[in-house]
């Protein structure tokens, strides 16, 4: 009897001795992992199987994530305008701006060990440059002339004219340099085999999944990252997951411990039960409804100005984007470089300001049926859209918020493709447009210069042609000095919102969810994330 | 036939009001172009590289030459030869597509036989509500019900279709469930209408168990609807399971199609459309052949 009663308190003695031993065990153990043992694989349930891997040829939004990690540029950029050295140590550039010097790293090799050094960049832009690659993002090179090999570790590019987006451009992946045996091995291959410098390797693709493991050789990350070394995560797995729905739960299962593209209702309660939302805010153009100022009744000022006044922005950030974004007030994004503040107090949201404006244009409802009209006509706006992401429904909101104006608003969400076509006819008020861009050169020629009014994707949506606009943006373009351009750029943001040209929305934001137990998860200004600081405890 | 196909999808491409090299320095997720500054001379250049400067007659003498030695062309976005696209994807179609089948075929059948057999019992409404609810349920509805209570609740299945060999079991059952609805009702009235008939009182008069009088009398000759059934749902399976491929991951042809139309990748569809004709024509074929197997009556000249 007296044995049994004791058994429990010596079961439970037992315990604790041991416990005490593990505790002590694992303390040992938590210093250790902290210095070396970090590693792990992250699964990623991904938005879209990427389609290639070539950052020199064609990158899709969700392509160019996986591609970040695959492939080192020659500067990284902390902040928008700031330039720190990565696989070049110095750099120059000439007083006139046409000419980029660039010294390399010289312990740098590509994942097939191909030394990294003057003539692979100008293997990588003379490939692009050559017909056959039918690369897309020659523009990125911007009036290029040649690279020049100065000695093994030096190269100069030559422009024809000066052209200061092309730092921004050259810290993004589009012209990180890919290795030139690797060109000769796979030809058309190559994008879906790529080799690059950076801290994961491709290793192999399984159906539609895509498998990266770590380069043991890296040893030049940029200034700024947590560590200097190979990657902590021993290997990437890249799933496509299209449907948002299974993403989100993939995370549940336990099936991906990172995903993005969310849901975005629930990511709060995502929140809540401890997994981490990560928001990383970009510089580019905003999410934005460009107007159409050719045809009516939006050839009005008024009529712009109104309906810039009269739709709830904070509203439809609240109901589409679950309140993940910051209000946008002019066309370029607050991280931006040459953001100017001063767009901010233009169009507050402000119903009888908007109907004031309405009926200061002589529209107003004289016949009592919600639908205010002039000389007859109804005052009709029709709104194209494609079908992408949050677009429908904020769409569907915006349309609501126009006929509460008394606007008579039609709508049609349509395949990107009939949306595009309705852009080259011109028959739309609204249309739809955002950018994520380094340099506001980028998005600023394309949304606003005549020239791309018609041709080459038609992203002038507004139709404006004004040679004072196209003269302000080519000055941006050439101006070597950043106080300048950011002058430059605030006179251009100012003219688009003097003249109402778009309805900004919301300022680009990109959300990515992981479970609680992967760590160290940072991203780039592109919002695109580095997961060489990540591993998963 | 399939030169009839050709043209006809060829022609529907290229009727479109949609120039694919527009389409092609565009990200049609985001809306959104790879680079800024595309120029004229750039998209010349991509139309010339493409082939799709020619006049049409010559580039669809080429893409029928080209097919007929197996050559699909290279798909415009991909840059990557069609015929190794389609071959690397199909693997997972036939396989969701075959086990999409045998969950309609079985399910269908049981319920089918059961509720035929004994007409107006309580079996024959369950299995008849259970059509119903099959016809007019959407799989992606259904799909993502499996997923919340398979995957999410009770955490005894993968939410992904792929990976492993229980994987395939929701895909198969959200893709299969309609097919099956179709398949039970079709089952239902052969047998109803064969149970009554001569034979099968003679074979009962015989005394053969009432076992193989079922299985081996009435459903041998009720099968003949539904091997019809059967093919026409293996050829719309193949090309049309997109939905359940995209709720639950899995790669497949019919994905890969859904993109090359949004994408205007020309060679993409047009090898596309081929491949599922042959798909067509095949299973059509292999559905005559049981017609013979199934009913002696049945020969071909």
């Amino acid at each position: 009897m007296t044995s049994r009663r004791y058994a429990p308190v010596l079961l439970r003695l037992v315990a604790v001795v041991m416990t005490l031993a593990l505790l002590a065990g694992s303390g040992a153990m938590v210093s250790r992992a902290q210095d070396e043992e970090r590693g792990g694989t992250l699964t990623w349930a991904f938005i879209l199987k990427p389609r290639s891997l070539d950052p020199n040829v064609w990158t899709g939004r969700s392509d160019n994530d996986v591609m970040r990690q695959i492939f080192d540029s020659l500067v990284y950029s902390p902040a928008p305008g700031e330039y720190v050295p990565w696989l070049a140590e110095s750099w120059e550039i000439s007083e006139d701006g046409t000419v980029y010097t660039f010294t390399l790293r010289e312990d740098v090799t590509f994942h097939d060990g191909t030394p990294l050094n003057a003539e692979a960049f100008k293997a990588t832009y003379d490939r692009m440059l050559d017909p056959e690659t039918r690369s897309l993002q020659v523009g990125n090179l911007g009036p290029y002339e040649s690279t020049e090999v100065i000695d093994e570790y030096t190269f100069a590019i030559n422009l024809t004219e000066p052209f200061a987006p092309l730092m921004a451009n050259l810290s993004s992946t589009q012209l990180a340099p890919g290795s030139p045996a690797a060109f000769e091995e796979f030809g058309e291959q190559y994008a879906q085999s790529p080799v690059g410098t950076g801290p994961f390797m491709f290793d192999r693709w399984e159906g539609n999944d895509l498998y990266l493991v770590k380069n043991p050789d890296y040893n030049w990350a940029p200034e700024g990252m947590d560590h200097q070394g190979p990657a902590y995560l021993d290997e990437i797995v890249i799933r496509e997951v299209a449907e948002p729905a299974t993403r989100m739960v993939t995370l549940q299962t336990g099936e991906a411990n990172v995903t993005h593209y969310p849901v975005f209702e629930e990511v709060a309660s995502y929140e809540e039960q401890g997994f981490q939302v990560y928001r990383a805010d970009t510089p580019g153009f905003a999410k934005s409804m460009p107007i159409n100022i050719e045809l009516a009744p939006t050839d009005d000022l008024l009529v712009r100005q109104a309906i810039l006044h009269g739709i709830n922005r904070q509203q439809v950030i609240d109901l589409i984007q679950a309140g993940y974004a910051n209000v946008a007030n002019g066309p370029l994004t607050r991280p931006s470089f040459g953001y100017d503040p001063a767009v901010e107090e233009m169009y507050p949201y402000d119903p009888e300001r908007a109907a004031a404006l309405l009926e200061e244009a002589g529209w107003v409802d004289g016949n009592g049926d919600g639908i205010r009209e002039k000389d007859g006509q109804n005052l009709s706006v029709q709104m194209i859209m494609f079908d992408s992401g949050p677009n429908k429904a904020m769409a569907e909101l915006i349309q609501a918020m126009l006929t509460e104006l008394g606007f008579e608003a039609s709508l049609d969400v349509t395949a990107y493709d009939a949306f595009a076509s309705r852009v080259t006819e011109g028959t739309y008020n609204l249309a739809e447009m955002n950018w994520t861009a380094l340099d506001p050169h980028l998005v600023l020629f394309n949304m606003f210069h005549s020239g791309e009014v018609t041709g080459g994707g038609q992203f002038n949506r507004t139709r404006i042609q004004d040679p004072e606009l196209d003269e302000l943006i080519a000055r941006g373009r050439m101006a070597t000095d950043p106080a300048e351009r950011e002058e430059v750029y605030a006179e251009i943001q100012q003219y688009v919102m003097d003249n109402a040209l778009i309805l900004p929305i919301w300022d680009n934001a990109w959300i990515t969810l992981t479970a609680p137990n992967v760590q160290g998860l940072r991203f780039d200004l592109e919002g695109r994330p580095l997961l060489y600081n990540v591993w998963v405890e | 036939m399939l030169l009839g196909v050709s043209l006809a999808v060829f022609s529907m491409l290229h009727l479109l009001p949609v120039d694919p090299v527009e389409m092609l320095i565009m990200d049609s997720t985001t809306g959104t172009a790879p680079t800024s500054g595309v120029t004229d001379e750039m998209m010349d250049n991509l139309r010339r590289e493409l082939g799709l400067d020619r006049p049409l007659p010559v580039q669809f003498a080429s893409f029928v030459g080209n097919a007929l030695r197996g050559d699909l062309g290279m798909s415009f976005r991909n840059n990557r030869p069609v015929s190794e696209m389609l071959a690397e994807q199909l693997p997972y179609t036939i396989r969701l597509t075959l086990a999409g089948l045998g969950t309609s075929v079985v399910l269908g059948l049981t319920l089918g036989i059961l509720a035929g057999l004994r007409p107006n019992s309580w079996i024959d409404s369950a299995s008849m509500l259970l059509a119903t609810f099959g016809v007019s349920m959407p799989s992606f509805w259904l799909g993502l019900m499996l997923i919340y209570l398979f995957a999410l609740r009770l955490q005894a299945l993968p939410a992904l279709g792929v990976g492993s060999p229980q994987a395939l079991l929701m895909p198969a059952i959200a893709l299969g469930f309609h097919g099956s609805a179709i398949i039970a009702r079709l089952t239902r009235s052969s047998i109803l209408e064969i149970m009554g008939s001569e034979y099968i009182t003679t074979a009962r008069a015989k005394g053969v168990a009432e076992s193989f009088v079922v299985l081996r009398h009435a459903l041998r000759n009720a099968l003949i609807p539904v091997v019809t059934v059967v093919g026409l749902e293996f050829g719309s399976l193949m090309s049309g399971a997109v939905i359940t491929e995209t709720v639950f991951a899995r790669p497949g042809i019919r994905r890969l199609a859904v993109r090359g139309i949004l994408e205007k990748d020309f060679p993409l569809v047009q090898g596309f459309v081929l491949f599922i004709a042959v798909i067509y024509v095949l299973s059509n074929l292999i559905v005559d052949l049981c017609y013979a197997w199934l009913d002696p009556r049945i020969r071909f000249e």
